[in-house]
């Protein structure tokens, strides 16, 4: 806590630097050396060494080079963005319904959904694992994809409905005064309101289902559905006796791309969908 | 175009509480009429009815003759111009003022034209494809009202549409409010909890509290005939004053003094089944510097002398501010005024009451000062239910 | 003054049967609300609220994929083999420790971030782009990033720190490793939590407890805490039910050997592994009732500062 008015010192700013360094180095040192070990020979490996000795592309060509991958990159981008999609429509609905109308029902709906984001997943993956079996669902892209907008769902519409609470709600009126039915008030004058808010949604949908790991290792079973986080957890190296390690750490740094890249470009859209719904309480 | 009428409306809410209670309104066509209260007194309720934005419990509501009770706000073919002017911030000035012509499909041609008019009436012509954000206050609000009557409604609607300007900006568009409405025409309903805007803007005043209609009619005579306490109360600024008194035969005793009653008071109290102890209602305009005020015209009214708290000089005349000594006079009107005021719980005891005074009295704060009132314009109110025991209805 | 406030709510009220007129345009809300939260319903009741009461069956079953043949009411049965199982209960009590040390020191190091990110004169935005990334990054990944590092020879905190042992062998050292690996990936969460309560502490109320002679502790711990202690409470509600499913991490890190299993790896092992369905389904329950308890006591514990307990922003 930093002394209240006052004038900013160098010395004050000084340390503020040193704190935020700190804390950069915190949140990147696990991340670059997932990196670091993407670059590595197979000979410097094992050296122990935070920076590498020598570099190469090495294991990326591996990676690419073989269906397992390629094959769960697929997945794992067809999965999630269908996910996201499907999740965020009718998380949108649902969020404009319990903003913004009065229904019988819409507390218990809130509750529910809350419910689900609280659950214990692995409490859902027992009986899923029997039913999608029964169904013919097991080791699917939409067997996966159901139990994700089941998850995404409640995120959705608690992020959203924080959203369009903001919108100030005499504008939905003076559109019906301006003699526009609810569908249209919602069409025209909710909706391009509430569009930098469905976007943030989206990303953070996205990297729920991204990061997906129980569901994805216990609903599948072959490279037809599998994802990469679980890929990489069967990566055995393309020989038996070969360390995975290179292609593992290969693996992982493609699968953080996208998430730096939204983390770079929409850093203010995430915190502000992350803590939209906590400022409520 | 048409007249709106309020047949005993009445508005509850599911968990039992009443907002509006039998209002019965009758707007004529054309007619500006204002909807004025404390906060909570119903007035944004009734707007909303007649809007169609709240249902209707009980009552009707008629447009040009036609019961609308049940029809939605799309279909009552009214405008509505909202405090927080409700302008949609994704669209420009011109196609926020196009959207209700858009929405009822009107072609291309016809908006543009429509859009220019008002624009031009408005003085908004130049800022036609600025979004909300980069406009001021004052130009938001011109939107708001633009985006009203481009479609030429049966009636506006306007939800304190002023409250949100600064204050000299508010008298500015106070005028500009009502030559566009004397222009155009159009049915107005206002809602106000602005005394001040009620008494300028309105052909006619309904004063609300509680729900529930306290009293109609034109604004000079809600002024000068107020039914009971608190229209009494509401009305006027500064406020009436009110010093609790005793009736006896010819004379009001009160902490001013003994008040002859003129023949005009003793005639309206006649049958009006006046009780004892009433309350006394004096206009601050009718009292006076006692040095001003010649012989003759002392002898029709009440000289008292008291000490002035405060004196503020307003340059046309002042305003002179004292405390009496006694009991304060208490009523649930008068309660729910100070409540409303935000003064229910400011220390001090004793009666206060505010003088206008003439600009060349030379009386000073902290001295004592003669002051003299004009006795044919006493008010008296019954305390026990607020009535004006001197109502000329 | 007792009839001060003596308004007309007071009357008696109106019969009810005047509320029974819906307009138009109050039916055509309703149905339109309904009309949108049908999917979302159908895809919540359909994928999560059956499964659970199917499961709730399914415990009651001795149920082996390996031995369907022998599949049989049982009764709870299951439930006494699983609570009379060391294993379950290890599972449980490393859960329990995993939880309750990641989410203190977590909000402890969450609160310091907070107040970094919400009070830093330089580079804020570098500051909260950065601790998005632990945020953001897939566990999977980050429990592999962590799993070498602890590696000998190949790890640099392996050979540093650890002086060459291999600490993800032995039982204690390796739950604080999958601890600290929970801990890196959610502090910034739990931190974005805390700024948002911290956003909500007006400057002027520090200014005037500073006028007030509160040092910069008191006015953390007397000002700054109380204001934002509903903040507080959703965030380690949060946290606490997200640690307690704790998964991909452990998986990555020790797959549950030497006694590091958490109950969600226990039941996975069991249900995928040893395709017990019963056993497992049994499992799934007693997890889901420990995050009902959980659940229950931090609701108690706000009142009505629960998150959704707005009931929606109409009026």
């Amino acid at each position: 806590m930093a002394g209240i008015g006052g004038a900013v010192t160098t010395g004050r700013k000084a340390r503020w630097t040193v704190l935020n360094i700190l804390v950069v180095a915190y949140a990147l040192v696990p991340v670059l050396w997932i990196v670091s070990l993407s670059f590595k020979t197979k000979e410097t490996l094992a050296d122990g060494n935070f920076i590498p000795r020598a570099w190469t592309l090495d294991n990326y060509k591996a990676i690419f080079s073989t269906t397992e991958f390629v094959r769960a990159l697929v997945n794992s981008i067809g999965i999630a963005l269908i996910a996201t999609a499907v999740a965020v429509v009718f998380g949108t609905m649902a969020a404009y319904a319990i903003a913004r109308l009065d229904f019988p029902g819409k507390r218990l709906l809130v509750g529910v959904s809350l419910l689900i984001a609280m659950f214990p997943q692995i409490s859902l993956v027992s009986p899923l694992f029997e039913i999608e079996r029964t169904l013919g669902l097991f080791d699917t892209w939409p067997g996966l994809i159901l139990p994700y907008i089941t998850f995404a769902l409640p995120l959705a519409i608690y992020t959203l409905s924080a959203f369009f609470r903001e919108i100030p709600w005499e504008l939905e009126k003076a559109a019906k005064m301006d003699g526009a039915t609810p569908g249209q008030a919602f069409r025209r004058v909710i909706a391009p309101l509430a569009a930098p808010g469905v976007f943030t949604t989206a990303i953070l949908v996205f990297i729920f289902c991204w990061n997906d790991f129980l569901f994805a290792i216990s609903l599948t079973s072959t490279e037809a559905s599998r994802t990469v986080p679980v890929a990489l957890s069967f990566f055995t190296g393309s020989s038996q006796f070969e360390d995975p390690t290179g292609s593992i750490a290969a693996a992982a740094v493609v699968i953080t791309i996208p998430i730096v890249l939204f983390v770079l470009f929409f850093q203010r859209r995430i915190v502000a969908g992350l803590t939209s719904g906590a400022v409520k309480g | 175009m048409a007249e709106i009428v309020l047949d005993s409306v009445t508005k509850q809410y599911p968990d039992g509480a009443v907002a509006v209670r039998d209002v019965d309104i009758e707007i004529a066509d054309g007619e500006f009429i204002i909807l004025v209260g404390p906060s909570g007194c119903g007035k944004s309720t009734t707007l909303n009815m007649i809007a169609g934005l709240e249902d209707i419990t009980s009552g009707e509501l008629r447009i040009g003759g036609e019961r609308v009770n049940e029809r939605a706000p799309k279909d009552r073919d009214i405008a509505m111009v909202f405090q927080s002017y409700a302008l949609y911030p994704h669209m420009t000035v011109k196609e926020n003022m196009a959207f209700p012509l858009r929405l009822a499909k009107v072609d291309d041609t016809t908006v543009e034209k429509k859009v220019r008019d008002a624009a031009e009436i408005l003085d908004l012509t130049q800022h036609l494809d600025r979004k909300p954000s980069n406009l001021s206050g004052g130009q938001r609000q011109r939107v708001a009202m633009g985006r009203a009557i481009v479609r030429s409604p049966k009636a506006f609607l306007m939800d304190e549409p002023l409250s949100n300007l600064d204050a000299k900006l508010r008298v500015q568009m106070r005028t500009s409010v009502s030559r566009l409405q004397k222009r155009l025409g159009t049915t107005t309903v206002y809602v106000t909890h602005d005394q001040t805007e009620a008494m300028t803007l309105g052909d006619r005043v309904v004063v609300m509290r509680g729900g529930a209609v306290q009293q109609v009619g034109a604004p000079q005579f809600l002024y000068d005939n107020p039914a009971n306490l608190f229209v009494a109360g509401f009305i006027g600024s500064p406020a009436m004053n009110f010093v609790p008194a005793a009736l006896e035969d010819n004379v009001l005793r009160s902490a001013l003094g003994d008040v002859p009653l003129t023949d005009r008071v003793r005639g309206l109290l006649e049958g009006a089944d006046a009780p004892r102890e009433v309350i006394m209602g004096l206009r601050p305009e009718h009292f006076e510097d006692a040095r001003l005020v010649d012989e003759a015209v002392r002898a029709k009214g009440v000289t008292f002398t008291n000490q002035v708290d405060v004196l503020e000089s307003m340059g046309s005349d002042k305003f002179a501010y004292f405390s009496l000594q006694g009991e304060q006079a208490t009523s649930a009107e008068l309660a729910e005024l100070a409540a409303d005021a935000g003064s229910a719980d400011v220390p001090g005891g004793g009666v206060s009451l505010v003088a206008r005074i003439a600009a060349t009295s030379t009386a000073v704060a902290g001295e004592p000062a003669d002051i003299w009132f004009d006795a044919d314009k006493v008010q008296l109110f019954d305390p026990g239910n607020g009535r004006n025991l001197t109502y000329r209805g | 003054m007792s009839h001060a406030v003596k308004t007309d709510n007071a009357e008696p009220a109106l019969p009810p049967k005047a509320k029974a007129a819906l307009s138009e345009g109050k039916r055509a809300e309703r149905r339109l609300g309904l009309l949108l939260c049908a999917p979302a319903i159908l895809i919540m009741a359909a994928v999560a609220g059956w499964p659970i009461l199917y499961s709730l069956w399914l415990s009651l079953q001795r149920y082996d994929l390996k031995f369907p043949d022998r599949t049989e009411f049982v009764g709870l049965e299951n439930y006494v083999t699983v609570l009379s199982n060391p294993y379950w209960w290890n599972a449980m009590w490393v859960t329990v420790l995993i939880t309750v040390v990641s989410v203190a020191v977590e909000l402890v190091l969450g609160m310091a971030l907070a107040l970094i990110m919400h009070r830093t004169l330089v580079g804020r935005g570098i500051v909260r782009t950065s601790t998005l990334i632990p945020y953001g990054i897939v566990t999977v990944v980050a429990a592999f990033s962590w799993r070498y590092a602890w590696t000998p020879r190949t790890g640099y905190l392996a050979e540093t720190i650890a002086g060459g042992d291999p600490v993800l062998t032995e039982k204690i050292p390796a739950i604080m490793v999958v601890t600290l690996a929970e801990i890196w990936k959610t502090t910034p969460f739990m931190a974005l939590l805390l700024m948002a309560g911290l956003a909500l502490v007006p400057d002027d109320l520090l200014k005037a407890a500073a006028m007030d002679g509160a040092s910069a502790w008191q006015r953390f711990t007397k000002v700054m805490v109380p204001v934002m202690k509903p903040a507080i409470l959703v965030a380690l509600l949060f946290r606490t039910l997200d640690a307690f499913r704790i998964f991909d991490n452990l998986f990555v890190l020790t797959a549950g050997s030497q006694g590091t299993s958490s109950v969600s790896m226990l039941t996975y092992n069991n249900l995928i592994k040893g395709l017990n369905l019963g056993i497992g389904s049994t499992m799934s329950v007693l997890i889901f009732i420990a995050v009902a308890i959980i659940a229950f006591v931090f609701v108690k514990l706000f009142g009505t500062a629960a998150p959704g307990g707005d009931g929606g922003g109409r009026r």
